[in-house]
């Protein structure tokens, strides 16, 4: 079963590499700020200002949890619903 | 008859701002209770509260931001009658939320999704806004009807969680089946709804 999905989909091409190595756990120094520190690398300080914090890969991950959903067509019940609005049947628009 | 007019165009414009956040509420939503089909139930439900209430909108402030609170608060009164109770589809969730083949080893979507459904809810939300939907601390602080420093702590709790929790691998199969979270989670959601949320956690 081939399940394509989110084809279409422009956030989808992004890729998330996995977290692993000393990399990551810098980039989580930085981006965590002070919680960044329980985990412990002593090479990098982390920074306090937030203002070109680097993020985890994960984060990335999660703005294209989001975005993938944004960009997914609207299914027709929203259609339908919208329609709705405008020619209220029964309900109250006294 | 010119403000009926005007009440008209108003109402036009409403329309076409409400429409246009759709698919935000629909990432929202399913950030927050993992399934799509429940999720877009719960937009619609979100969707129909937001039309009847259109005369508190504000023309000029944010319609994303005013609606997700009416989708928050349909969300935690739907979890109260816990509506959403083992309802995470993991074959569903596989589905859609991983990404497509990608050189290198992927973070499967998948597993962030897993991850993050089992945050405490009010963190999973305040990562959400923030680190998601690109909410300010201040206009999630304001969605969530609570303090500024509660968003950034419950931010940064959540990020710790979910920062281990992707690099130990350690991330539950089936997070709302799981007997010992769900509870938890629940019981969570519980207290979140029925008390003050200005309490900033320690």
């Amino acid at each position: 079963m081939v399940l394509t999905y989110s084809s279409g989909n422009k956030r989808a091409k992004a890729s998330f590499p996995r977290l692993s190595g000393g990399d990551t756990l810098a980039a989580l120094h930085l981006w965590g700020s002070t919680e960044g520190r329980q985990f412990g690398m002593g090479s990098d300080k982390p920074q306090s200002g937030d203002k070109t914090v680097p993020k985890p890969d994960w984060a990335d991950g999660l703005k294209d949890l989001y975005d993938t959903v944004v960009e997914e067509p609207l299914p027709d019940s929203f259609k339908d619903l919208l329609a709705k609005l405008d020619n209220p049947s029964s309900d109250g628009n006294s | 008859m010119a403000e009926t007019k005007r009440a008209a165009a108003q109402k036009l414009e409403f329309k076409r701002e409400l429409e246009a956040v759709i698919p935000h509420l629909r990432a929202f939503a399913r950030g927050l209770c993992g399934r799509p089909d429940m999720a877009d139930d719960l937009v619609q439900e979100a969707l129909l509260k937001a039309w009847a209430a259109q005369e508190r909108f504000e023309p000029g402030t944010s319609m994303r931001a005013w609606t997700f609170v009416i989708l928050r608060n349909a969300y935690l009164t739907d979890m109260r009658r816990n509506r959403f109770r083992g309802e995470y589809d993991e074959s569903v969730a596989e589905r859609i939320l991983t990404a497509p083949a990608s050189q290198e080893e992927p973070i499967h979507l998948s597993d962030l999704h897993r991850a993050l459904l089992t945050l405490p809810p009010e963190r999973r939300e305040a990562l959400l806004l923030v680190g998601a939907g690109g909410f300010s601390y201040e206009e999630a602080a304001n969605i969530c009807g609570c303090a500024i420093g509660t968003i950034k702590s419950r931010v940064g709790r959540a990020r710790v969680a979910l920062t281990s929790m992707m690099e130990e691998g350690s991330i539950p199969q089936r997070s709302l089946d799981d007997a010992g979270a769900h509870p938890a989670i629940l019981q969570e959601l519980e207290s979140v709804a029925n008390k003050s949320e200005e309490i900033a956690e320690s």
